[in-house]
């Protein structure tokens, strides 16, 4: 072999072939590589366990409540099977149905609300709600200035017409035409304010909110492919794998207590509650509506929801609408009750009143 | 210049044409896939603190008013109807 001096004191041919070679190889080696790696990258960052995978069986399954029994046990079992796989913990669906002769209904003293926020941080423990990136809580706690409230008991009867025979419809009740009675304004209210806060300022009004529950609601109606329905415990709730994430029931509530995961959610495995329902806290994924479902794993085994058992003052109270001597009947029936002004005919479920 | 020497020095040209395009789209993708991963965590979180703001924005329109005695009654009614409705 010989080789051509090229006056740069290199031998031309040997050098530069091997360098030409080597890097020529490494450029390959490195953009071959990288194509795993990105594919990779929008995978969970758990370990790869194929039994933690969304099997095309889930992918391809029905609307649950109009499955079979046999293929809800399906449906069941495969669930189970992902969620003890993806959290490392042996986790339960339940498939409990409605209870009989039951209308669920909320109610919550605004005037005991101290704000401490414990029942959004149980509601976010209690249902497997998304931890960071994005943060998903169910509650939020509007802190409302108390000069926004303007009530005087005295005025409730002023210009109440005598009632008509055929009935009182749409008649404005005290005040005059134009200016209510009295009420509570959240203008100026501010929402998600610091955990570390001292809480209650004393100057306000805390109001947490969360899904109403409404009798009629909007969000069903507008669902395009009957992903959300309500129970026959008046509860709306929502199939996660029916649902396609067309956020329309998003649009269409005029609570706005329905909330999108943008992302696939951040749970961390030890601070999963394992226990959960079909229908209720069982881990969600990307692309689907949650929300309030009144902690359906407990109430239809006759518990409280985690909010309702976490309030340290008893502000939040539960009970059947359909049973005269439940608590929520009973506030409804003693204490001063607030509605929306702009009442938009939905028939929420869930009452604010003062004690 | 020999036709075959003009077809080495072509054929070496696109070697290296090759080369280089094959780093720099190779630093490219490098670059979008740390940029992607950065943005669609970004871009996630802003879209969850739309929502959160059209929600702050829809209660502060919102207003109380206190409900008398009829009020709660004719509401109770229509809830009840609106139940009996559904399950009959």
């Amino acid at each position: 072999m010989s080789y051509k001096n090229n006056g740069s004191g290199n031998r031309a041919g040997e050098s530069k072939l091997n360098r030409r070679d080597f890097l020529r190889s490494v450029g390959a080696a490195g953009a071959s590589a990288l194509i795993p790696a990105t594919a990779a990258a929008d995978a969970p960052a758990t370990p790869a366990d194929p039994d933690a995978e969304v099997t095309a069986a889930e992918w391809l399954q029905g609307h649950f409540v109009l499955m079979s029994a046999e293929d809800k046990e399906e449906a069941i079992a495969r669930l189970e099977k992902r969620y003890s796989a993806q959290y490392k913990k042996k986790t339960s669906v339940a498939n409990t149905p409605p209870l009989e002769g039951v209308l669920f209904g909320y109610a919550l003293d605004i005037s005991k609300c101290i704000g401490c926020r414990r029942c959004v941080h149980a509601c976010v423990k209690e249902n497997n709600q998304s931890r960071y990136n994005p943060v998903i809580q169910w509650i939020q706690v509007m802190k409302i200035p108390k000069g926004n409230l303007a009530f005087s008991a005295d005025k409730l009867n002023d210009g109440y017409p005598e009632s008509s025979a055929i009935g009182d419809y749409g008649v404005q009740v005290g005040g005059n035409a134009y200016e209510p009675v009295g009420g509570l304004s959240t203008e100026h209210a501010e929402s998600y304010y610091p955990d570390d806060e001292k809480v209650p300022d004393k100057s306000f009004f805390y109001v947490p909110v969360q899904c109403q529950q409404c009798e009629k609601p909007p969000c069903v109606k507008a669902c395009p492919v009957r992903a959300t329905f309500r129970d026959p415990n008046g509860v709306v709730l929502i199939d996660y794998n029916w649902c396609i994430g067309c956020r329309m029931c998003q649009l269409a509530c005029p609570y706005q207590a329905r909330h999108f995961n943008w992302g696939e959610p951040n749970l961390p495995p030890e601070e999963m509650n394992p226990k959960t329902h079909y229908f209720g806290n069982r881990p969600r994924m990307k692309g689907v509506m949650e929300k309030c479902t009144f902690c359906l794993q407990r109430t239809r085994e006759g518990r409280n929801p985690a909010c309702l058992e976490a309030c340290p003052v008893g502000a939040r109270k539960f009970g059947n609408l359909l049973d005269p001597d439940s608590d929520v009947r009973k506030i409804l029936a003693s204490k001063k009750v607030f509605r929306f002004k702009d009442e938009m005919s939905t028939y929420p479920k869930f009452f604010y009143y003062i004690g | 210049m020999t036709k075959s020497k003009a077809n080495g020095s072509r054929r070496q040209f696109f070697k290296k044409v090759a080369v280089a395009a094959g780093w720099a789209g190779a630093a490219a993708f490098v670059g979008k896939f740390i940029s992607t991963r950065t943005d669609l965590t970004e871009e996630i979180n802003k879209k969850r603190a739309t929502d959160l703001a059209m929600q702050k924005e829809l209660w502060l329109q919102k207003r109380f008013v206190p409900m008398t005695e009829k009020d709660k009654q004719r509401m109770l009614n229509q809830i009840l109807d609106a139940h009996n409705e559904e399950h009959t």
